[in-house]
């Protein structure tokens, strides 16, 4: 009788374990799927960052101020990213107004002026936060970006190292924008430079070339009529933006004028790099991207938090050469990179 | 027997099968309920995870119509496109109500959030343009529509963007919600597989151990068949039928052993009554056959003797009347107890008749004493014990030495014994005689004027009627130092009854 009981207590036992086998399998698969709408962390806040720069500088202030956001518990999105319609900076400013986030930091390659925007976002009472290029008659709360006087100055510098004494003519492609007021502030304090610097005797000639980084595909349409029109080339191709870099860093390949000119681009992207150790660009000026996307997100929590926020930092700017891009692939080795600081005024 | 051939209804056999029975149906059942219901939860969230497309496919149309509305109602001012405007607004707005509206960890969500947060400054911008219109504010409703226009685009966009978005999840979902069905199908089957062993394993052991004693049973039965009443049968702790069967017939086992024993032991006591019998039968035989030996014919001696006496009476011859008389008083006794008991009283009364007979016969040589302590009374014993231990002393102790001759006997009657001894001063016994006498195997020479019972007859006698032995024993301190003869005979007194 004893026994049967046993028999029948054990039989029980291993059907309760088969069928809780069974269950904790199936429960483990439905709430794999649950756990996509439940459970999931809330932030603190929430910006956007709408961009009209899809290029690497773009993706690396980008993917610095998702880190930084990360930190301080927010969350941070692209506005028009993944949407069926490519949007301009000005609609994406509008889009992003209109959900209503915590904070909008625009980076604006071109010089649209979307004081508008940036406005009507602040009437909202979402603060706006400008990188790089800044919208300085709009209420914006504040400004991250590149001293356009330092930047002339050493554009200027690089390239009286590059001439060496020699005389020359300096061609600079200036992106095509409405406003232009930084790109004419670096300019002339490059003019300025130079004309400080220069060997007595040299004669260096400067000219402009505008290349429409505004809409897509034209600025290497542009570039390309610079090799191909039939003229001299100019001793020295300055590049003020990211695209005309690259565009001119391929042009020179394409056209075998490697050597032939020395050109001076903007920022280090890899491509950029590689071309320097390779001796097809002279220089390029390194704009640090990191750091400008963790400002950026390191303001706006400020003034989220106190209502008010310093109007401007300042972002260190670097001239890469093939002397100095070792030391500077060194700095930028993961765990070597150091914490640089944007100087506020 | 009654008690433990009751077999409580919850212990018995059928309500143990019907119990097993039910338990693996009822496991099998639950298990299989229980897939089915793991299944109908997969399928549920299956159709759960495709719900969310099917909302979103709302929110458009409805953000259509609102569309639609504000723009005939701007181009028709209709009170019809009016009223749809309203109505078409606040179902849009429950349908945006229920999107998310957190900053929470999850593109779609926060996808979700944007949209909440765009309809809501559209639909503001839906009524002021409405507002506008009503009032007739041209400029400004013809504002206000362009940048409705432009929402309702960005909307449309991000609505799509999270359809896309939700549907490529879902899809996800859909794959891996396939691939776990797919695992729990073959889990399913094996659970049920497993579960099918097992019924059939719990209900081998379950029947097994129910068989079990009936199984020992059978093989103890058929030895007790083949008659080995000596099969053990272990005891069995249940308390269904085959228990109480079991337990049955081991107690049925044990009383027919019992009684076996009985009958054996019955059997041997009776086979030794019966060799009792045979023995004192053979002792009267061998009495009687003495009696035959000695050719006196008792009954004609004795109706011979009363005749002498009668004509002794006649002629005036006391002394041999007395004779004559005692001579047919003594014979009488022996005819009457050679078979049977008499008392103490009488056996007394024949040693004295013996002793008178023989004084006269021998001129009154022999001296007699006789002591009797305490009162003999009616107490029985078997006949014929004293007077052949007297006849012994006379025959054979004082035998040559009649003139100087003296038999003594003392009778001691206590209350549970009799102590005769019969003491003579004849020639005495060795050891070896004395032996020899007990056992039987002394055979004297001369005993032709004996009543011939020997003293071998009197102890077997005494043995059979007392069943106890050395009532009867002989000492002697050797050749001419005389005999004594004791007997003792246990029994109370019956004096009285």
């Amino acid at each position: 009788m004893r026994r049967s009981y046993i028999w029948t207590v054990l039989f029980l036992f291993i059907a309760v374990v088969l069928a809780s086998a069974l269950w904790i399998l199936s429960e483990r698969s439905i709430s794999e799927i649950q756990v996509q709408g439940t459970g999931l962390h809330v932030y603190k806040r929430h910006y956007m960052f709408v961009s009209d720069d899809h290029s690497e500088q773009g993706e690396t202030v980008f993917q610095a101020a998702q880190s930084a956001a990360q930190e301080s518990d927010a969350a941070i999105e692209w506005t028009g990213q993944g949407l069926a319609a490519s949007y301009t900076a000005a609609e994406c400013m509008e889009i992003a107004a209109a959900a209503r986030p915590d904070g909008i930091i625009l980076f604006q390659n071109q010089s649209d002026d979307l004081s508008e925007q940036i406005n009507k976002a602040d009437e909202l009472g979402i603060p706006v936060i400008t990188l790089l290029n800044d919208a300085g008659s709009s209420r914006r709360v504040s400004y991250i970006g590149i001293n356009s006087y330092q930047m002339g100055d050493i554009y200027g510098e690089q390239v009286l190292r590059v001439l060496d004494g020699a005389s020359g003519d300096v061609l600079v492609l200036l992106p095509k924008t409405p406003g232009g007021e930084s790109e004419g502030l670096l300019y002339t304090q490059l003019l300025r430079r130079v004309e400080e610097g220069k060997q007595t005797g040299q004669k260096i000639v400067f000219s402009t070339y505008e290349v429409n980084t505004m809409s897509s595909f034209d600025a290497e349409e542009d570039i390309r009529d610079v090799f191909v029109s039939g003229g001299d080339l100019p001793s020295v191709l300055l590049c003020l933006d990211p695209v005309s870099t690259e565009c001119t860093n391929q042009a020179l390949v394409d056209y075998n004028e490697v050597g032939n000119l020395a050109v001076i681009g903007y920022y280090a992207s890899e491509n950029t790099l590689q071309a320097i150790e390779k001796g097809v660009l002279a220089a390029t000026l390194s704009v640090d991207a990191e750091e400008i996307g963790h400002i950026a997100v390191e303001a706006m929590n400020e003034y989220c938090e106190t209502g008010h926020v310093s109007n401007y930092f300042n972002v260190g700017i670097e001239m890469i050469t093939q002397k100095n891009i070792k030391q500077y692939r060194e700095q930028k080795r993961p765990g070597n990179q150091t914490d640089t600081g944007g100087s506020s005024e | 027997m009654r008690e433990t051939a009751t077999v409580r209804r919850q212990d018995s056999i059928q309500t143990r099968l019907i119990g097993m029975i039910a338990v693996t149906l009822a496991v099998t059942l639950l298990v299989n309920l229980f897939i089915y219901r793991q299944v109908a939860l997969m399928v549920r969230t299956i159709d759960a995870v495709f719900a969310s497309n099917v909302t979103i496919s709302e929110l458009t149309e409805d953000l259509d119509l609102v569309q639609d509305h504000v723009y005939e109602y701007l181009n028709t001012k209709s009170s019809v496109a009016l009223e749809g405007y309203y109505r078409y607004v606040q179902e849009y707005h429950d349908l945006i109500e229920q999107l998310n509206g957190k900053r929470v960890d999850s593109e779609i969500k926060l996808l979700e959030k944007n949209i909440r947060n765009m309809s809501e400054r559209y639909l503001e911008l839906a009524d002021e343009t409405v507002q506008a219109k009503r009032g007739r504010n041209v400029e400004r409703y013809k504002e206000c529509y362009t940048e409705l226009e432009d929402l309702f685009h960005y909307i449309n966009m991000h609505i799509e963007k999270l359809n896309s978005l939700q549907f490529e999840l879902n899809s996800r979902n859909y794959q891996f919600l396939l691939s776990a069905m797919r695992i729990l199908e073959v889990l399913s089957v094996g659970v049920i597989a497993a579960l099918y062993f097992f019924c059939l394993l719990f209900i081998y052991l379950l029947i097994r151990t129910m068989i079990q004693p009936l199984k020992s049973l059978s093989i103890a039965a058929a030895r007790v068949a083949d008659g080995d009443f000596a099969v053990d049968i272990p005891p069995v702790g249940s308390a269904d039928e085959i228990g109480v069967v079991t337990n049955t017939f081991r107690q049925m086992l044990e009383s027919i052993r019992a009684y076996i024993e009985r009958l054996r032991t019955s059997m041997e006591s009776q086979a030794k009554m019966k060799q009792n019998e045979l023995k004192m039968e053979a002792n009267l035989k061998e009495a009687q056959l003495r009696f035959l030996q000695a050719q006196i014919n008792p009954h004609f001696l004795f109706n011979s003797l009363n005749a002498g006496a009668q004509l002794a009476a006649m002629e005036d011859a006391d002394a041999t009347g007395v004779f004559l008389e005692r001579m047919a008083d003594f014979f009488r006794y022996t005819i009457k107890n050679t078979d049977g008991s008499s008392t103490l009283e009488e056996e007394i009364a024949s040693v004295d008749d013996y002793i008178y007979i023989l004084n006269v016969r021998f001129a009154g040589d022999i001296t007699f004493c006789k002591q009797i302590t305490g009162d003999p009374g009616n107490r029985r014993m078997p006949g014929m014990i004293l007077q052949p231990i007297v006849e012994n002393a006379v025959t054979h102790g004082i035998r040559d030495m009649i003139d100087r001759g003296r038999i003594s006997m003392s009778v001691d009657c206590e209350e549970d014994m009799v102590r005769v001894t019969v003491e003579d001063n004849g020639v005495g016994m060795t050891k070896e005689q004395i032996g020899e006498v007990l056992s039987g195997n002394y055979h004297s020479s001369g005993e032709s004027d004996s009543t011939g019972i020997g003293l071998e007859n009197v102890r077997n006698r005494l043995m059979l009627y007392y069943d106890q032995e050395d009532l009867l024993t002989i000492h002697s301190d050797g050749k001419g130092m005389g005999t004594e003869v004791t007997v003792l005979l246990p029994g109370m007194n019956t004096d009285g009854d």
